[in-house]
């Protein structure tokens, strides 16, 4: 018993120790920092006390960068969830040239977000994009997509479910693969149509994917950055400055260690709550599945 | 049988335009990379590039070292995966199979770890890295990331699902409990560990801010820095070097992701996604 | 003691003269401008048997700023470093540098008496050069000459009045093409207000003493933002968003048929554009009121934290950075203006601005300037934050989210709020 508790330390300690030092160690040092200054050009820190937490408080466009990271979440995961898990259904209903749909759909997500945003930016190019070129054709004025405050998050938006998609297909191909066929047949022996196949049978058996799709693309949509480093800059006029474009901006733009620290608690302590609230729901509706 | 070739057709169907629509940015990215001087910024646009020109990727590999960058960021992305695969193995079988005191803490101490966003570590660790004098280094960019509180949680899902009785039966051989996990659990896991890895490999791959931060020289950049570099040091030149660099440095994962994808879907599909 | 000390520093010495010091110098000359860069240092490396300069590009202004920050904290970095000018106080107050003018008080062969009197007045704090201006320039219009023909124009505007009228001949909304455009960044904003002779900041633009208001709300600048916003409205402005590469990108597809950006960009647009270009200064509210264009651009700084005889090799390299044959070159080759007189006179006696007058265009601006605080540019130790809060401002307004009144208050408490931060974290932490 002793053995295999030294056997066990030892099993834990390759993930733990790295961890411990480069993720929980620097997390303190977060909460610790979030309760100082640094001086510009210097590692000299003083203490403020709850100076930082006060600033951001009252701070309208700390507010705002909430209001953007909500709303970039609803523009992304909503979209790419339901168009997703459409997509998924059509493809697991085993279409003519299944392979080379799947490969087509799946490829964006072996593109980094960085690259993916490139594409994009020469899109939305206001000279010579695509995107309005063909809007115009087809008799809309496209908007400055990058340099209107109405447009831009959308804009990024649209990006990032073009990149995403695809992996949120995967887990509902995964998932829908695990709809036993013999339930479906008995289904339509009953006499249920596809739509009601797909509300009694492949919608509840689904529902833990939806429900671990819907988690992962939230959280990975709270931490989106390069994409918005890349066509925005968190601009124009702050409208795609998310909480965590605006910590980096504070942290390695205007270095200002102690109010990004205090961002970086604040966001932490975000995604921790709203994962919790995920989890108490998915337990208490475990037994449905 | 009629019913299911008319439904097949329809899925076909329903799946053509966002088809399209999905593999048009990647199309005209390509056609942008051979097009040559002001034929890229032309108005009217087009789409189709006047010639297969290659002088745009002459001009992208003479102007910066793309094969460096990508060199570069198939190591660090190959090396964080592994790392984080083999971690992820030994801490899941660890917390699944083995009882010790403060189990629940560690376990949740893993689970905490996912929450934390990479922002949020990035000063710290930078000052970190530069105590240890692994800044601009390979260490640097690729020993923080070397465990994942996510792969842990995953693989322990999987091999809680194993069946106890194979252990115990393992046992009766004689077997050692490392042995068990290398020659049993481990290939017995193994869609669930291809699944892990390729999103390891993804997520290592993506990293954009850390080597920003972390990287100082130019022979040391990654493919998503060094892109971004070259794009500042050439817009004012031609989009369609750009392009041609873009296409260059996503060649190598495109065509990585097209064959190991079946792999991906299976592992996922057969890992304790399902639910 | 003294005896071990020397041979201590013979032994360092002896390995110093055997292999050249290599000096990293970090820039963000990006294309064509990299590669003249290059072939300046390279004719460096070639005459200077001691020193090795090797060139790393660090990306934009901002980028490289970033980087040399996030570097000290790690207490490396490179030995040069190119600074874009609102990085001046900043860089001036980070204790990392060594001012260049410690170099120039011990050698009286440096040409300080050459340097433009007008590019002295925006580098100098206090009367002494801190670091060598490199690449400087101004803003200046260029018209698509074409298109004026066609619309009967003949000069490039003057004043606001003419620019507006002019933008509405040349606008023509069934070919979508628009009369003018400029990229989205306060810059312009701040050339604007010189241009009226009206200080960015307050205390003479935070030379007499820092900065801790800045002049968002004077009349001259809503007169600014009515004529940005007002063609917008109008449909004869572009507004094609943040970065420099876009305006210009829509002026060469002659989207646009006047654009307002840097002269360093001059033969560059006259090189790729398909149709003939124009040049004009900077155009005016009511050209009776004296102003001018502020230096902009970049200068090159000593790092500190480098060995005594590294820094020394340092400074050779930017002497030579200013003299007549590398001015000349990277002048003749950008189109940046030279730091020196001597050059613009050389090349004035060859005959150069004859044949490339649009060259001289910016030169002309920057000697006509008045000699008033305005065009001396401001210094501002959080100027990359002023400059956040005056684009976020100006987008705000392009948008008709918010009115000018409201949108540049908002600003301009932003901008003292962060001013006064930095103030603050400077004297606190004074060496």
């Amino acid at each position: 018993m002793k053995g295999s508790r030294a056997l066990a330390c030892a099993l834990l300690l390759p993930a733990l120790a790295p961890l411990l030092l480069f993720t929980v160690y620097p997390a303190l040092q977060s909460l610790w920092l979030s309760f100082h200054e640094m001086a510009p050009f210097s590692r000299d820190t003083v203490s403020v006390g709850w100076e930082n937490y006060r600033l951001l408080w009252s701070s309208p466009e700390y507010w705002h960068c909430v209001r953007v990271s909500c709303l970039f979440t609803l523009y992304t995961v909503i979209p790419s969830l339901a168009l997703s898990l459409g997509l998924a259904l059509a493809l697991d209903s085993n279409p003519w040239f299944q392979g080379f749909f799947r490969t087509v759909f799946l490829l964006p997500v072996s593109i980094s977000s960085a690259m993916a945003a490139m594409l994009w930016l020469f899109l939305y190019n206001p000279t010579a994009g695509y995107l309005n070129f063909t809007l115009e054709r087809l008799g809309v004025s496209g908007p400055n997509w990058l340099g209107d405050p109405r447009w831009a998050l959308v804009a990024v938006a649209i990006a990032t479910v073009w990149k995403e998609l695809g992996f949120n297909i995967i887990f509902f191909l995964a998932g829908l693969s695990g709809v036993p066929q013999e339930l479906h047949e008995a289904a339509t022996l009953d006499g249920a149509g596809w739509w009601s196949r797909l509300r009694h049978v492949t919608l509840p058996i689904l529902s833990p994917t939806i429900f671990f799709t819907t988690v992962v693309s939230i959280v990975n949509s709270f931490q989106s950055f390069g994409q918005i480093h890349i066509l925005t800059g968190g601009g124009p006029a702050g409208e795609t400055d998310t909480l965590v474009y605006n910590l980096y901006r504070d942290a390695f733009v205007h270095f200002r260690a102690g109010y990004a620290s205090a961002q970086a608690v604040i966001l932490f302590l975000i995604i921790f709550a709203a994962t919790a609230i995920q989890f108490r729901i998915a337990r208490s509706k475990a037994h449905y599945g | 049988m009629d019913r299911g070739k008319r439904g097949r057709a329809v899925a076909a169907c329903v799946l053509f335009l966002p088809a399209v629509l999905q593999l048009f940015p990647l199309f005209y990215l390509l056609c942008m990379s051979f097009k040559i001087g002001g034929e890229v910024m032309s108005y009217p646009p087009t789409v189709l590039p006047k010639s297969l020109n290659l002088a745009n990727y002459r001009s992208a590999l003479h102007s910066a070292p793309l094969w460096r960058f990508l060199l570069n960021s198939l190591f660090v992305s190959f090396a964080i995966t592994f790392l984080q695969v083999f971690t992820a193995i030994l801490a899941a079988f660890a917390l699944a199979r083995f009882d010790f005191p403060g189990k629940t803490a560690v376990f949740g101490l893993f689970i905490a770890t996912m929450l934390v966003p990479g922002e949020v570590t990035i000063i710290p660790n930078y000052f970190t890295l530069a105590r240890f004098g692994w800044i601009d280094s390979f260490a640097g960019l690729i020993i923080p990331w070397s465990a994942s509180g996510f792969g842990v949680f995953l693989l322990y899902q999987f091999f809680r699902s194993v069946p106890k009785e194979l252990e115990e039966a393992a046992a009766l051989d004689g077997a050692s409990r490392l042995r068990f996990l290398f020659q049993i659990l481990v290939p017995l896991s193994l869609p669930a560990i291809t699944a892990f890895a390729v999103y390891a490999f993804i997520s290592a791959w993506n990293q954009y801010l850390w080597p920003l931060v972390v990287v100082q020289s130019t022979s040391m950049q990654t493919a998503q820095i060094g892109l971004g570099m070259f794009r500042s040091q050439n817009e004012s030149m031609s989009w369609g070097v750009i392009m041609a660099a873009t296409s260059m440095l996503i060649a190598p994962t495109v065509v990585l992701f097209v064959f190991a994808q079946k792999q991906f879907v299976r592992g996922l599909t057969m890992s304790g996604l399902k639910g | 003691m003294k005896r071990l000390a020397a041979a201590a520093l013979l032994l360092l010495a002896v390995p110093l003269r055997a292999a050249p010091v290599t000096l990293e110098f970090w820039h963000s000359m990006s294309g064509e401008k990299g590669a003249l860069l290059q072939s300046i240092v390279d004719k460096f490396n070639a005459v200077s048997p001691d020193a090795r300069v090797e060139l790393q590009f660090v990306g934009s202004y901002e980028e490289g700023l970033n980087k040399l920050r996030t570097a000290l904290l790690a207490d490396r970095g490179p030995h040069l470093v190119q600074i874009t000018d609102i990085g001046t106080q900043a860089m001036a107050d980070s204790g990392a540098i060594v001012p260049l003018q410690d170099f120039i008080d011990k050698d009286p062969s440096f040409p300080l008496a050459k340097i433009l009197r007008p590019i002295r007045r925006y580098y100098e704090l206090g009367g002494r050069l801190d670091s060598l201006p490199f690449a400087t320039s101004g803003p200046i219009l260029y018209c698509n000459a074409d298109s004026f023909a066609k619309a009967g124009l003949k000069a490039p505007p003057r004043t606001f009045a003419e620019l507006i009228e002019d933008a509405r001949k040349l606008t023509n909304p069934a070919e979508k093409t628009t009369g003018v455009t400029w990229p989205l960044h306060s810059w312009f904003f701040e050339q604007f207000l010189a241009r009226q002779g009206v200080p960015f900041a307050n205390n003479g633009n935070g030379r007499e003493a820092r900065a801790t208001a800045v002049n968002f709300t004077s009349p001259e600048a809503f007169a600014v933002v009515s004529l940005w916003a007002g063609m917008v409205k109008e449909g004869t402005f572009a507004n094609v968003g943040r970065g420099w590469e876009p305006a210009e990108q829509n002026f060469l597809a002659g989207r646009s048929a006047m654009l307002i950006t840097s002269t360093s960009d001059v033969f560059e647009v006259q090189k790729k554009a398909s149709f003939r270009v124009m040049t004009g200064p900077l155009p005016t509210n009511d050209p009776k009121v004296p102003g001018g264009t502020v230096v902009g651009g970049n200068s090159i700084w000593i790092m500190k934290n480098k060995p005594e005889a590294e820094r020394r090799a340092a400074y050779e390299f930017l002497k030579f950075m200013a003299s007549k044959e590398s001015q000349r070159a990277w002048h003749v080759g950008t189109g940046y203006f030279p730091i020196r007189g001597d050059v613009i006179e050389e090349l004035e006696k060859e005959g150069f601005y004859k044949k490339n007058p649009a060259a001289k265009t910016a030169i002309d601006q920057l000697r006509a300037s008045a000699d008033i605080p305005a065009t001396q540019g401001a210094l501002l130790g959080s100027f990359a934050e002023v400059r956040e809060d005056a684009e976020s401002a100006l987008e705000l307004i392009l948008a008709g989210y918010r009115t000018p009144e409201d949108a540049l208050s908002w600003a301009k408490s932003r901008a003292e709020d962060s001013l006064a931060r930095y103030n603050k974290a400077v004297s606190a932490t004074a060496r």
